[in-house]
């Protein structure tokens, strides 16, 4: 193993290992914080950056281009379902605050 | 290390989901437990009940529990603090412990003789028309036991339209693009992960229930977004629900009957023609499926309406 890769490998652990930390910290915020969307705010930022650092450092470490796609394609689905899905949550709490007085 | 903390957080959700008394917390638990038994089949080296597990057990199956919820009247049964437990109470302890303590011992028993039967399953594995041995036990050598389920799940399916009662419209009405936009986007994408999961069931994990899981997701999505979906208002399309529903359990059981006309005996298939069969009876086995979990789930939303299916 030549010292790129092992330089590539060591950089991709980084990088999963700071991805972590957001998903940590994303989940204490869910669990901390006490308005809904205050939450929302917590999650998503997890999901988006948490999520992007550990495949990014999972591509740095792949073996092959088409494991590293194939990662980058499970990530922009991962994207696409938390902006849909904390979407629906947000409207779903602002038709509720519509409704009280 | 990893599998004591699994074991223990399975056994600690368990006793939490038994244990508490608000029901919206109860099915929670319930969605985490079935994500972390999931996890278990994976230690366990079972990828194929992994996947039937998180896609059924955690989540169609949490996706029911929460929509009857929205049923029901407001309940929650409320234990007093300093309450004492009664004589029933007692008895019921002892029923459950003295039930539970038989269990132990029974499993306890059962280590001490392993058998596999692994070796049996490869032996006749070139005769069964797949490469997975899994898919082979299920839709081959124990086909049987694979077309009862199907029936049990029509069978849920049927008692639970004959009980259907209009709900209470709660649900708030989404507005917007964004859903819309999205479901037409994403579908085909499932529609193809549904077939990719189907035709993979032959030589790796997947199969019809994890095709099907997937089948009901995208149905239901549909019906989130409000998309003209699959309507039984159509005359055409209704028979072809009907159709659907049935369908599963006819195919399995024709293709059944044939095999004693073929000299295979019931449920056999010749070994040349196996793979075909195999993948026939999955094909229409994942349709239905997707077809009875979606409906099971649309019928208890609260504002689903009679006619929509």
């Amino acid at each position: 193993m030549s010292w790129v890769m092992v330089g590539l490998d060591w950089l991709g652990a980084g990088v999963i290992a700071l991805g972590v930390g957001f998903f940590v910290a994303g989940t204490l915020g869910l669990l901390r914080f006490d308005q809904s969307i205050n939450r929302l705010h917590a999650l998503t930022k997890a999901d988006t950056l948490g999520l992007g650092l550990v495949v990014f450092g999972l591509v740095l470490q792949a073996p092959g281009l088409a494991v590293g796609l194939k990662l980058i394609i499970v990530w922009t689905l991962g994207l696409v379902s938390a902006a849909l899905v904390s979407h629906l949550i947000g409207q779903s709490l602002c038709s509720q605050r519509q409704e009280e007085p | 290390m990893l599998d004591a903390i699994l074991t223990l957080l399975i056994l600690a959700l368990a006793w939490h989901c038994v244990r508490t008394t608000d029901l919206f917390e109860a099915i929670v638990v319930f969605i985490a437990l079935g994500m972390l038994v999931a996890l278990a089949w994976t230690r366990l080296q079972a990828p194929d009940a992994a996947l039937a597990e998180a896609a059924i057990g955690a989540g169609l199956a949490g996706a029911l529990l929460l929509a009857s919820l929205r049923q029901m009247p407001e309940m929650s049964a409320t234990r007093a603090p300093g309450a004492k437990t009664t004589g029933l109470g007692w008895f019921w302890w002892g029923l459950w412990g003295a039930l539970g303590l038989a269990l132990v011992s029974g499993v306890a028993a059962i280590q001490t003789t392993s058998v596999s039967l692994m070796p049996q399953v490869q032996a006749h594995l070139s005769d069964s028309g797949v490469t997975h041995p899994v898919t082979a036990v299920l839709l081959n050598f124990r086909a049987l036991d694979t077309a009862l389920e199907l029936a049990v799940l029509l069978w849920a399916w049927m008692a639970q339209k004959q009980l259907f009662v209009p709900g209470r419209q709660t649900v708030y009405p989404l507005q917007g693009q964004v859903l819309k936009t999205a479901v037409k986007a994403l579908l085909p994408l499932m529609v193809l992960v549904a077939v990719y999961l189907l035709w993979r069931g032959s030589s790796a994990p997947g199969g019809a229930f994890q095709s099907g899981a997937v089948l009901a997701s995208a149905w239901l999505m549909l019906w989130l977004a409000q998309l003209p979906g699959l309507s039984r208002k159509q005359g055409g399309m209704r028979l072809g629900i009907q159709a659907g529903w049935l369908g599963g359990v006819t195919v399995f059981l024709l293709v059944g009957l044939l095999g004693v006309f073929q000299g295979a005996g019931f449920m056999g298939y010749p070994p040349d023609q196996a793979g075909a069969w195999i993948l026939l009876i999955e094909s229409a086995a994942a349709l239905s499926i997707g077809l009875l979990l979606a409906s099971m789930v649309l019928v208890s939303m609260p504002d689903f309406q009679e006619g929509t299916l």
